[in-house]
């Protein structure tokens, strides 16, 4: 029992937790402050080297949503856009909590590895 | 100067086949990026990518619905618009036939009749595949209204892949007959789309002028 009990918790970790791409999109959105919307985020995921497409990110940000990660308002429209509303993003304290515990384990992870320093590279 | 407007057509495609709430943000994103220099290359692989994406992530968040949509189509499919459609099939083969038997063993007659139906046929056939295609998109999009971009989209590809995967499957009407059947359920499809999208209330809501 304790077995199937611990394989039902290790399936419900790996849905709750971020994988990387969903924690480049939480890093970008939390840079991008105020102005985190669609097109600034595709454009800032470019800049760092991930090219990924408009509906891609909101299907990761979608899923951030529903982990309670991020949050969504509705903006304003603009004639540029077709006169469509743009929504924007924050990261909510949840997900600040969840980017600070993994970037102290990643940072702790990474110190012990030797394959990783910039010399041997 | 006017602004560069995005392509109508991939427009269309993406308000049409896009799926889930975030459609329309994501149609004023790309249209956002096109103005400021995007080619229309572009324009379409972002449209083509949101519609399979959206897609694909409609039926993994629905898959008792996705299921459900593709039992629904594979039974009408194969147990009522394929019966009914293959009757009137075999009646006109059997007509040219019989025509072609009299002009053989009666001696040539009136031919005209057997030269317009021997060019026919093809053109009735690939018109039958269209019918039994509206009907299949028609019934699964009306049990399937609120999902039905991504049902319709897995109405097209399962069906394709199970007649593409046929070996008997080398003559050019054949093709013809199956690319008519897709058109067809996205027709079917899209006629119930087009008069649940006149009375939706939640159609314009994010528009302005």
């Amino acid at each position: 029992l304790w077995r199937h009990s611990y394989f039902f918790y290790i399936l419900k970790e790996m849905k709750r937790s971020l994988n990387s791409s969903e924690l480049l999109v939480l890093l970008v959105v939390l840079r991008l402050g105020d102005d985190a919307y669609g097109v600034p985020i595709v454009e800032e995921l470019k800049r760092n080297r991930f090219k990924t497409g408009v509906a891609t990110v909101y299907v990761m940000l979608g899923r951030l949503e529903a982990k309670g990660l991020v949050a969504s308002s509705v903006g304003e429209a603009t004639p540029q856009r077709g006169g469509r509303a743009k929504r924007y993003f924050r990261v909510t304290g949840k997900g600040l909590r969840e980017v600070r515990e993994l970037q102290t384990t990643l940072v702790e992870l990474w110190q012990g590895v030797p394959q990783l320093l910039r010399e041997s590279v | 100067m006017k602004a560069p407007q995005p392509p109508k057509s991939a427009t269309w495609l993406l308000k049409h086949f896009g799926c889930g709430a975030d459609v329309d943000v994501v149609m004023g994103d790309l249209a956002e990026h096109y103005q400021q220099g995007q080619t229309q290359a572009w324009y379409w692989k972002e449209t083509l990518a949101a519609i399979i994406v959206t897609a694909f992530n409609e039926v993994r968040g629905n898959k008792w619905l996705s299921f459900r949509a593709v039992l629904v189509g594979l039974i009408v499919y194969s147990y009522v618009v394929l019966p009914l459609t293959s009757v009137v099939a075999i009646g006109i083969l059997d007509t040219h036939r019989e025509l072609e038997w009299r002009e053989l063993h009666v001696g040539p007659g009136n031919s005209v009749p057997l030269i317009v139906l021997s060019y026919a046929i093809p053109g009735i056939l690939v018109l039958l595949a269209l019918v039994m295609g509206v009907v299949t998109g028609w019934i699964v999009a009306r049990m399937h209204a609120r999902r039905r971009a991504p049902i319709l989209l897995l109405a097209i590809a399962i069906p394709a892949g199970f007649i593409i995967g046929n070996p008997s499957a080398d003559s050019f009407v054949f093709w013809i007959g199956v690319a008519a059947i897709i058109v067809g359920i996205l027709l079917g499809g899209l006629f119930i789309a087009g008069r649940r999208q006149a009375h939706s209330p939640t159609e314009h809501f994010h528009q302005v002028g």
